[in-house]
């Protein structure tokens, strides 16, 4: 296997505001190899975006406490570098594509404004060639009249359009990684597929790696080559998106696919998780799905470690362990 | 822009309609007589009518008003009652120290509290910020005849930097009058001893003046500006590499601004009220005084007058207002 573009090592984080620490995040681990597109899934909470924000370092500082682990980014440790050296990464090697595209662009600027701010900053371009790459830029996320969409405001653009425009300025600078934060969250189904579409193509004639968030397993399923399941900041599995949708071993990921709505099956009843989710200022000392869990024994009070149950799907469930002995 | 322009005149028409409307009730309304007050003591009763006469008092309320709104759209505001003048030129020779005061003031109140709104915004909860928000909460609680006696105490009477009182030294003769500021008119004037002194003069009153408005910038700009830093639009730019500084200034300082310009431009009325007290602790020469006077000699028309005045001024304020809001926030363009 070539060097991985990224890769998260036992990473546990806390937020600790006055009196109480939060943690949120508990030994996650990750990697992503060049050009491919890994999935991260989880419920609300279960600490995706906070994990891609630690990446490029964009936690509120005062609050954020790394307790354990690693993040290396093309061989740079991440949270041993400076603010100014990851500075340097974010845009430039590291894309990011947000959930809210309705809020994600500055609205007193022009679309081509920000774009040629955004070139400008990361590389040596002329003034006239970096304005030529705007052009060029909007194309290629097939914005059909760059020409008009370059002088226009966010506010005069549709929700996929914006989106566009923020993949755009992600992708300027050709970035080793991108980072999709639950890029199709806030748009409508038939946009959704296309957004997909277009980081997928951007992806592979770039040769960009991408990290992409969903609580969607649809579009991780459609998307992905690997997936990493997170449940209240603990990896439970991880594997080949095949491997994981078609044959997940950790009860969570089952009940997550089992919760599902079916289109064809109108009658019965969806299929919810009991319980609720863990208070992450008191997390348990063991398995951390343990209390909703329907496979609970003994063993669950000990925390499981993320363990391969198969070639390269890992799990960390006492459970399996003992169903393939 | 220019249809923006004509609604907000047509506007101004209203409102200065309005404004004559209830001045001229509220005048006649209130209690006292200024037919007494012009008479002087024991006046018999033949004295006071041949004065009602005089002025029109006599007639009906509303012949009266209908005058009073003809002379108006002349530019005729009346004739004071104590002084007998055309109260135009009256305000006219009083009103261009006021405003000079007034626009030194705001000036200053922007050029520093916005910077320290911002400084106060992104080192929010450090020492920067304490001591910026101590500073402002200073400006909100401390009384601004108190902080200009302070500051007279200090100045003029310890240090012997500043002058007290006047818009300049009695032995100067005041600039030709080109603007009525006297700090523009002596720099096109080609004086420098005079411009010196004029600015002299401006620090203390601007600035006991201005204090009040600066810590209503601050705090205004400074939770503007912690809204906008909290946007999704600041952190694409930061996780897009966007240098601090252009983050700062063209993401979150001027979305900031839009909502703190409304604001600002709003409580610069506050400042023409403040004004009046500021002027008289450094006996500026001034609309204050000119009011004050006015009030205590129940001078109606003259206060009728400066209400105008200041009601138009206000008006004038907000299309400014409206026209720099337009220009900053694209959605309004539309």
């Amino acid at each position: 296997m070539s060097e991985l573009v990224l890769e998260i090592k036992n990473l546990s984080l806390s937020f600790d505001t006055q009196g109480a620490s939060a943690s949120i995040l508990k030994n996650v681990e990750l990697h992503i190899g060049p050009g491919e597109i890994v999935g991260l899934v989880g419920e609300s909470g279960s600490g995706k975006s906070v994990t891609a924000l630690a990446i490029s370092k964009l936690l509120p500082t005062q609050i954020t406490k790394f307790s354990s682990g690693s993040i290396v980014f093309n061989g740079i440790d991440i949270l041993a570098s400076s603010e100014t050296e990851v500075a340097k990464l974010r845009g430039k090697r590291i894309g990011f594509v947000f959930q809210e595209p309705m809020t994600a662009l500055n609205p007193t600027m022009t679309i081509g404004k920000q774009l040629f701010h955004v070139i400008r900053r990361h590389s040596e371009l002329t003034k006239t060639e970096a304005l030529a790459k705007v052009r060029t830029a909007l194309e290629e996320v097939l914005i059909s009249k760059p020409e008009v969409v370059e002088n226009q405001y966010p506010f005069q653009l549709s929700g996929g359009m914006r989106q566009r425009v923020v993949i755009a300025m992600a992708m300027a600078a050709n970035p080793t990684l991108l980072i999709a934060d639950e890029p199709t969250t806030a748009l409508d189904v038939t946009v959704q597929a296309e957004i997909l579409n277009l980081i997928a193509k951007l992806a592979k004639d770039h040769g960009t790696a991408v990290l992409l968030i969903s609580h969607d397993l649809g579009v991780i399923a459609n998307s992905c080559s690997r997936v990493t399941v997170l449940y209240a900041g603990e990896v439970v599995e991880s594997g080949i998106v095949s491997e994981v949708l078609r044959k997940p071993q950790h009860p969570y990921t089952q009940a997550l696919i089992k919760s599902l709505p079916d289109i064809a099956d109108r009658d019965s009843l969806l299929e919810t998780i009991a319980g609720e989710f863990p208070d992450l200022r008191n997390r348990p000392e063991g398995c951390i799905y343990a209390p909703r869990c329907p496979k609970k024994f003994e063993a669950c009070e000990v925390r499981p470690m993320l363990r391969i149950a198969k070639d390269l799907h890992s799990v960390a469930c006492w459970a399996v362990e003992t169903t393939e002995k | 822009m220019l249809r923006l322009i004509r609604a907000r005149l047509a506007m101004l028409v209203i409102v200065l309609f309005g404004v004559s409307i209830i001045t001229f009730l509220m005048a006649h309304v209130l209690p006292g007589d200024p037919t007494a007050a012009l008479a002087g003591p024991h006046p018999s009763q033949e004295t006071l009518n041949s004065i009602r006469t005089q002025f029109g008092l006599d007639k009906p309320l509303p012949v009266q008003y209908i005058k009073y709104l003809s002379n108006l759209f002349h530019g005729n505001l009346g004739t004071s009652i104590r002084s007998q003048q055309p109260i135009t030129q009256e305000i006219l020779a009083f009103f261009p120290a006021t405003l000079e005061l007034v626009t030194v003031a705001f000036l200053l109140a922007i050029g520093i509290g916005i910077p320290l709104g911002v400084i106060a915004a992104v080192k929010k909860n450090t020492f920067s910020d304490y001591v910026i928000r101590l500073f402002a909460v200073g400006g909100v609680s401390i009384p601004l005849f108190w902080g200009g006696l302070v500051m007279i105490l200090i100045f003029y009477a310890k240090l012997g930097w500043l002058p007290a009182s006047g818009r300049l030294d009695i032995e100067l003769s005041s600039p030709e009058t080109i603007t009525g500021f006297y700090f523009i008119d002596a720099l096109f004037g080609g004086d420098k001893e005079t411009f010196i002194n004029v600015l002299k003069h401006l620090v203390m009153p601007s600035l006991a003046l201005g204090y009040v408005q600066l810590a209503f910038i601050v705090r205004q700009v400074r939770s503007s500006m912690l809204d906008a830093l909290s946007q999704d639009y600041y952190l694409t730019g930061r996780a897009n590499g966007l240098s601090h500084r252009f983050l700062v200034v063209r993401y979150a300082l001027r979305n900031a601004l839009i909502p703190s310009i409304t604001i600002i431009g709003l409580s610069f009325g506050s400042l023409l009220g403040g004004a009046v007290v500021t002027e008289t602790v450094f006996d500026w020469p001034g609309m204050g005084k000119y009011v004050t006077d006015s009030i205590l000699g129940r001078d109606f028309p003259a206060i009728m007058g400066f209400t105008v005045v200041i009601a138009l001024a206000y008006v004038i304020i907000n299309l400014l207002v409206d026209l720099l809001v337009y220009s900053l926030d694209p959605q309004t363009r539309k």
